[in-house]
């Protein structure tokens, strides 16, 4: 996805590949413009590699011919400091190679350090340092997968120390410098107003929204008074608000995604989850 | 303080230790705040409902005991929990099957283990668990949400993948 302006960019929706069995698919295939798979999602190691699941490969196979793929990746943890997942290009590998893939992205933050994995998400502190170090690795992704990237603001529940760039600065920069989008997940923006006060019109006003290329939609729960990016429910009216918000300012939005656990697909159930898209999509064209 | 200390810093916070501050004022800050502690309870309960979805056996058996988050942490800080779903069930399987203090525990762990791989496919051999007593009723116990009774002499399940259970008791 490039910065410059696209004319007549359509927004499409999406929701997660994952979680879905062939009927729950064969619900919302039809009320989606796109699938938005995770390959650590559908992956097993197998003789010590990590591979992609053969069957849910073959699922996502018959999807491509009925609908756009894109990948959205949790393991690739392009911020740490010791190197990115090798592993986690292997999965991407394979994926690009199976079906054809509109678009892939994955999370501004570092789940490995010295190799270890964290269990969680953490961002990178607003510095020239980290704005070179993941600069000069989206320029490398950039060259091995010609496909837009893009990468997602992540919810701050620790957030780090201010440092040369404000949050919107930072993605201005690195988009600026490298060529590579924004996954602006606007659940995670109010998760991160509600937790530490973040200003979102202040933040959108300073964001260059050339830039955003997709939007995540989701609710999660809340622990001890602050917002947990869970992905469990159905979002709420004010962030499909902020959704709308956001596509009628920001010219190159090519999809939003009603994000969902894999986890959450069979709690909630096929028609709540058509009902969501159905709604995301009536909201959107009501913008 | 470059990239590389300060994220060693912080993955020393999440797993624990209060001392990784060092000096600093924001992460000395962040190490006492109710932000971290709840960043760790919610890296817990990701591995706890992952454990509850795919090794349902041991995780209601720990459950009923209350020992199931101990036992989920004591998991994470031995050994690296990987970052693939399917594989965080396996792993404590095997880490239950060796390092529970309950042999109960411990046999209960190696036999959901050895289903798992029956019903996957990947183990096609028979395989043999001591058991510190008759597993059967233990188990009926645990399908109903009760404690398991204990007691009664060492036996041996043999997964061997027949119906109903996939095993026998020997």
């Amino acid at each position: 996805m490039s910065a410059s302006a696209e004319p007549g960019v359509r927004t499409g929706i999406g929701t997660t590949f994952e979680g879905h069995d062939a009927r729950g698919l064969a619900r919302v295939l039809p009320l989606v413009d796109y699938v938005e798979v995770t390959p650590d999602a559908i992956a097993r190691r197998d003789t010590g590699r990590a591979r992609i699941d053969r069957r849910k490969l073959a699922l996502l196979h018959a999807v491509a011919s009925e609908t756009t793929v894109v990948v959205h990746g949790v393991g690739l943890s392009i911020g740490s400091h010791d190197g990115w997942s090798d592993e986690y290009l292997g999965l991407l590998d394979e994926i690009v190679g199976a079906v054809e893939v509109a678009w892939h992205s994955e999370h501004l933050a570092y789940t490995r350090v010295d190799g270890r994995f964290l269990g969680t998400m953490l961002a990178l502190p607003p510095t020239e340092e980290a704005l070179d170090l993941v600069a000069e690795r989206v320029t490398a992704i950039r060259e091995r997968y010609p496909l837009p990237f893009l990468l997602e603001n992540i919810v701050q529940l620790v957030p780090e120390a201010p440092g040369a760039y404000s949050d919107a600065g930072f993605l201005n920069a690195l988009c600026g410098r490298t060529g590579c989008g924004v996954l602006l997940d606007v659940y995670n923006l109010e998760c991160d107003a509600h937790n530490r006060g973040f200003d979102i019109p202040a933040f959108l006003d300073e964001l260059d929204l050339s830039h955003v290329g997709e939007l995540h939609v989701a609710c999660g729960v809340e622990e001890r008074g602050l917002m947990l990016d869970v992905h469990s429910r159905v979002p709420r009216a004010s962030t499909l608000d902020l959704a709308a918000e956001v596509v009628a300012r920001a010219p190159n939005v090519r999809g939003v995604t009603y994000e969902l656990l894999p986890e959450a697909v069979p709690t909630l159930g096929d028609d709540v989850v058509a009902g969501e898209l159905v709604r995301l999509r009536e909201r959107l064209a009501a913008a | 303080m470059t990239l590389a200390e300060r994220q060693r810093r912080l993955a020393a916070l999440l797993a624990g230790e209060a001392d990784a501050a060092g000096e600093d004022a924001h992460l000395r800050a962040l190490a006492g705040s109710e932000e971290l502690a709840v960043l760790r309870w919610s890296v817990t309960s990701w591995r706890v409902l992952n454990v509850e979805r795919r090794c349902p056996l041991i995780a209601a058996l720990l459950r009923l005991e209350g020992r199931l988050e101990p036992a989920v942490e004591r998991f994470a800080a031995d050994q690296e929990a990987s970052a693939f779903r399917d594989e965080l069930g396996p792993a404590f399987l095997r880490f239950v099957a060796v390092a529970d203090p309950d042999p109960l525990a411990r046999a209960l762990a190696a036999l959901e283990a050895a289903l798992i791989r029956r019903l996957a496919g990947t183990d096609g051999e028979d395989v043999e668990i001591p058991w510190p007593q008759d597993p059967r009723p233990v188990l009926a116990a645990l399908v109903a949400g009760r404690r398991p009774a204990r007691g009664g002499g060492p036996c041996t399940a043999i997964v061997d993948g027949a119906p109903p259970s996939g095993f026998r008791v020997s």
